[in-house]
């Protein structure tokens, strides 16, 4: 019915835009960790979700320090190999591009890459920036430090913390170092407000020990991060140095 | 442990991580003092350093913190884990 009237279908599409923007600002997403370690096992899992969807989830069932570092370390060889074949495969290709360009065709590819080549060096000769120097003065870095802390600690103040708790054991090898840190940790509790009965941090004074476990839920929404970023651009000092750090200045 | 209505204080004598320094090993012996509230939450920490026992290829000695004179009995008394450090100090030096 709607529809069927030609002048209604813009508007229609419009609503409908803002009903799907307003959805993805305002539902919240969640990210879900349990994580703990007792004597030599570690487990633990990560969700996060938004819309009661899971996006990721990282599952680790209960397994050996070493066995996770060993996991890990084969993974992460996986991946290098992976990279050296595509290196190999890149490699064949870069080599057939140079052997085109070599080719008498290829000579005004040359010095049009010969020319940028000039024209980077003049403009290191000068003192101008380069697609490699643009980075920020420390007056800018100083001057937008306030403005950036209070839209971080707005952006900070959006996370909520729900049903979080945390129970740690630990001892270094010193017992006076193993008061210190733990003084610095209730320390590091009490500043980000989460100093509650849920968090108990334990010193162990007779040898070296973690133990411990990390149940959080934390929601944020888009919202916040959105206009954390439009508060930001309407303040002087930030987009000036965005304009420095882009070269636009 | 000592019991205070719901509070509980953990008295412990410690020794400490060893420092060595141009031939010398230094083993402080520190008393750390932790309160704890209800469900063993810790309310404060106090570490006080009491005494050292001194290791030097010429002999040991300990030195306490109070500005007392101290033997070596006295520490080994209060942290009686330092003996097994004397006795393996004596057994490098007969070495």
């Amino acid at each position: 019915m709607l529809f069927s009237y030609p002048g209604m279908f813009i508007p229609a599409i419009f609503i409908l835009l803002l009903i799907i923007l307003a959805i993805l600002l305002l539902a919240p997403f969640n990210l879900s960790l349990d994580l703990g370690k007792k004597g030599p096992l570690i487990w633990g899992s990560i969700r996060l979700a938004w819309l009661g969807i899971a996006l990721r989830k990282v599952e680790i069932s209960p397994q050996s320090a070493d066995e996770l570092l060993a996991s890990i370390r084969k993974e992460k060889t996986g991946k290098e190999d992976r990279a050296v074949d595509e290196n190999k495969t890149t490699g064949k290709e870069v080599a057939a591009a140079t052997e085109k360009k070599n080719e008498p065709g290829g000579k005004k590819g040359r010095e049009q890459d010969e020319k940028e080549l000039d024209g980077k060096r003049e403009r290191r000769e000068k003192g101008e920036p380069t697609d490699a120097t643009r980075h920020p003065s420390i007056s800018s870095l100083i001057d937008v430090a306030p403005p950036l802390a209070k839209i971080l600690w707005d952006l900070l103040r959006s996370i909520r913390f729900k049903n979080s708790s945390c129970r740690l054991c630990f001892g270094l090898n010193d017992p006076a170092q193993t008061a210190i840190i733990s003084g610095y940790l209730w320390f590091l509790a009490s500043a980000l407000g989460i100093f509650s009965a849920n968090i108990s941090i334990n010193p162990w004074f007779d040898g070296e020990r973690l133990e411990g476990e990390l149940i959080a839920e934390i929601e944020a929404r888009l919202l916040s991060p959105v206009f954390a970023v439009i508060k930001a651009l309407q303040v002087r000092e930030i987009r000036l140095l965005l304009k420095e750090m882009l070269g636009w200045t | 442990m000592e019991k205070i209505g719901p509070i509980e204080m953990d008295l412990q004598v410690l020794v400490g991580k060893e420092i060595k320094a141009s031939g010398r090993t230094i083993w402080p012996v520190t008393r750390i003092a932790v309160l704890k509230g209800c469900g063993d939450m810790v309310l404060s920490i106090q570490i006080k350093p009491l005494a050292m026992l001194i290791l030097e290829p010429a002999g040991s000695y300990a030195v306490s913190f109070a500005g007392e004179p101290m033997t070596i009995e006295a520490i080994l008394e209060l942290a009686p884990s330092l003996r097994d450090v004397l006795e393996k100090a004596g057994e490098a030096g007969q070495d």
